[in-house]
């Protein structure tokens, strides 16, 4: 505060603008969250070599234009919401608290998910890499419960990763890729360069459900952009330019990788190179450097990605603990900022996935990784589409202040799209999971959204009930504790 | 933490002003480095600033707002110069108490400091490693422990806490403080801690508010993990 200085009108507004967000930092965190090395190196060569299915890349451009248009009404409504960072807190104010639980389990799950299945990556890529530079043997299992180890400590004591390591990663991550991408790019299987990869009507030709799903799980963590709304410098405009180009960005990156492996490798081949290489498909094609720079990369963004997932996990779990919704502990937060039971129960979980498949001796790249990754992105894709409907309800009761693009028709664009993916996912799980016919984990993984749903209403209507307190601050994440809706846009109504 | 004996007659800030007692609480009595991340410190140190207006009556809070109440343009300025600059601001513009936090937050820990310094009661640490923030550390060993050895003994055996104790203890839980704090209490005396959840809700409606507010914006700032 400026000691002598006489008060002007309007410096409280400008000195909070000073410190605020502006369009690069927004997508850069929204970027780093999404750990585009990760998806290139190990979701796509993982699902080319699993589901068999080669219109990966025509998936990615697909998705990624749906997840555009479902964007419109995710952040607008984003404006008029607390807690905006979490689908459970849309959910609950556009479809009932009821649903908001089932949204706000859905998304505990999908997580989870998420974060458990990069232990099942990153243990086979040190292994392989140390057993290839020096010659030394030590199982997968070895090196993931190490990494689980020093998530666990970051995630207690807080040592996050700062912004700028983030971001130094994040920038090196995206010229790799693009490096090795012109590298394969210039020499296509036979002298001659297919573009049939990228053509969506070949989507339809079977495993469409499977691309699909893979290309949503690429693109998890760009939802994140509506937790910057309150420190961005422009409510109105920098939240949502800042995910168009987030996910246009990562859409050119993840179309073109992809696309460069299977031309570089030929389509009708790439599934049974992938199967060999795995990771090593997106390395291999550029030179020795390039290809040692990929691999030590792929690490850190394997790990950055399992920080970063478990920083979701418990911010989703402390909302909840702050509603009451879930045990007040889980809520609570010690002096150094971190709420320890929620993360310690985050990293019990991690820690009962890598033993569970240690001991079982599945296999951690496919039945870990890919298996548990895929499962909860298709989570995510579910709540995506309750999401869309949510806003469509929620601004058909409260249409003020948006156009009727951003209030209805993107909204009920997306909604239908997403929807259709839903069913379609739903309808191919068994060929993601790299079944060529029905299969039990097929059934078993999906329905466990299903399970977290029917639990999460059935929880909401005992609230409802019993505690009805408790019921009442459903979706206000930390705001529970003003029993207020502060929405971003009440908030920042001045910061422009 | 240890508990030495009450002592009367102690320094010059003896009967404690809300954000200084707050301040001492917040920060390492011999590094002089804050015990919570930096931004949860500055949430805090507003909210006492705001609290030491409200306990004087000076300003009102409710359902999310802040209003200088008329009657308050007849008392007089306040004799703290950090506090009545800090009135020029609510007086000039019109906002929710969430941005009046966030605005506050930013130099509040300078500006308290600053004004325990200018009483003797804490100096200037330089920072030892190049990206830490300076830290402010007590000028006595007893100076820094004593706000929180008085709290907790009064806790413990029993007696009932002052209106600005009970906004302390308030502010302390908001911003996960007490976990330092009050642990003695929570471990010997339970029937004690569980208790002050009422005392808090019993408190005038502005300071309950202040209160509930802060405990919102120390939740979005972890959950928007930026602390």
């Amino acid at each position: 505060m400026a000691r002598n200085a006489p008060v002007a009108p309007g410096s409280v507004t400008a000195a909070l603008a000073h410190d605020r967000l502006g369009i690069p930092s927004v997508a850069y965190f929204v970027l780093a969250g999404v750990a585009p090395l990760t998806v290139t190196a190990g979701v796509v060569t993982t699902a080319y070599a699993i589901t068999g299915v080669t219109s990966i890349p025509a998936a990615f451009i697909l998705v990624a234009i749906v997840l555009c248009v479902f964007s419109v009404g995710y952040v607008a409504m984003s404006r008029h919401i607390s807690n905006a960072g979490a689908f459970y807190a849309f959910i609950s104010r556009g479809l009932g608290r009821e649903a908001g639980v089932a949204g706000a389990l859905i998304a505990l799950v999908a997580y989870n998910l998420l974060q458990v299945g990069l232990y099942g990556m990153f243990g086979p890529t040190l292994e392989a890499f140390i057993q290839q530079k020096a010659n030394v043997d030590i199982k997968w299992w070895i090196y993931a419960l190490a990494a689980w180890a020093v998530v666990t400590v970051l995630g207690l004591v807080r040592v996050d990763l700062s912004g700028k390591v983030l971001g130094v990663l994040l920038t090196v991550e995206l010229i790799v890729i693009v490096a090795l991408s012109i590298y394969g790019g210039v020499h296509p299987a036979g002298n001659h360069v297919s573009f049939h990869t990228l053509n969506p009507s070949d989507l339809t030709k079977g495993g469409i459900g499977a691309a699909l799903a893979v290309a949503v799980l690429g693109y998890v963590g760009f939802e994140q952009s509506p937790v910057y709304a309150e420190e961005a410098k422009n409510a109105k405009r920098t939240i949502p330019v800042a995910t168009y180009l987030s996910l246009i960005l990562i859409m050119v990156v993840y179309a073109g990788a992809s696309w460069v492996m299977a031309e570089h490798y030929g389509d009708s081949k790439i599934a049974s190179v992938a199967g060999q290489q795995g990771p090593g498909t997106l390395f291999g094609m550029g030179n020795d450097f390039l290809n040692n720079a990929g691999q030590v990369l792929f690490m850190t963004s394997l790990f950055a990605a399992a920080l970063a997932f478990h920083n979701a996990c418990w911010r989703y779990a402390f909302s909840l603990g702050r509603e009451q919704v879930l045990p007040v502990t889980l809520g609570r937060t010690g002096a150094n900022g971190v709420p320890k039971f929620a993360s310690a129960v985050q990293s019990a979980i991690g820690l009962a996935a890598i033993v569970i498949y240690a001991i079982g001796g599945w296999n951690p790249m496919t039945d870990l990784f890919f298996w548990l990754g895929t499962t909860g992105g298709f989570g995510i894709l579910i709540l995506l589409a309750l999401t869309s409907a949510a806003v469509i309800v929620y601004f058909a009761r409260n249409p003020g202040g948006e156009n009727i693009w951003r209030r209805l028709i993107a909204p009920a664009i997306s909604a239908v799209l997403l929807v259709i993916m839903v069913y379609l996912v739903a309808n191919n799980f068994s060929t993601l999971l790299g079944y060529t016919s029905p299969s039990v984990a097929g059934k078993i993984l999906p329905s466990l959204f299903v399970v977290a749903a029917v639990v999460g209403v059935g929880w909401a209507l005992y609230l409802r009930a019993d505690r009805p307190d408790t019921y009442a601050v459903i979706g206000l994440g930390p705001e529970a504790a003003t029993g207020q809706s502060a929405s971003v846009g009440e908030l920042a109504e001045e910061n422009v | 933490m240890a508990v030495p004996p009450p002592q009367d007659g102690g320094p010059a800030y003896a009967e404690g002003r809300l954000a200084d007692e707050f301040f001492l609480m917040a920060h390492d009595d011999e590094s002089g480095r804050t015990r919570l991340p930096e931004r949860i410190t500055g949430l805090g140190l507003a909210a006492a600033l705001l609290g030491e207006l409200a306990l004087e009556e000076r300003i009102e809070m409710r359902a999310g707002l802040l209003d200088v109440p008329p009657r308050a343009g007849g008392l007089p300025t306040p004799a703290d110069a950090l506090t009545a600059r800090v009135l020029q601001y609510l007086v000039a513009e019109q906002h929710p108490v969430r941005t009046w936090l966030a605005f506050f937050a930013r130099t509040a820990r300078d500006d308290v400091a600053g004004r325990l310094a200018a009483a003797g009661v804490v100096a200037r640490k330089p920072r030892r490693r190049p990206w830490q923030p300076d830290g402010w550390a007590p000028t006595t060993p007893n100076a820094g422990t004593l706000p929180a050895a008085r709290l907790v003994t009064q806790l413990m055996r029993g007696r009932p806490l002052s209106e600005q104790q009970t906004v302390l203890v308030g502010l302390l839980r908001a911003t996960g403080l007490d976990e330092v704090i009050l642990w003695e209490v929570r471990e010997s005396a339970p029937e004690t801690a569980r208790h002050l959840a009422e005392e808090i809700a019993a408190l005038k409606p502005s300071l309950t508010e202040l209160i509930s507010q802060t405990e919102a914006a120390v939740g979005a700032a972890i959950a928007s993990h930026r602390t």
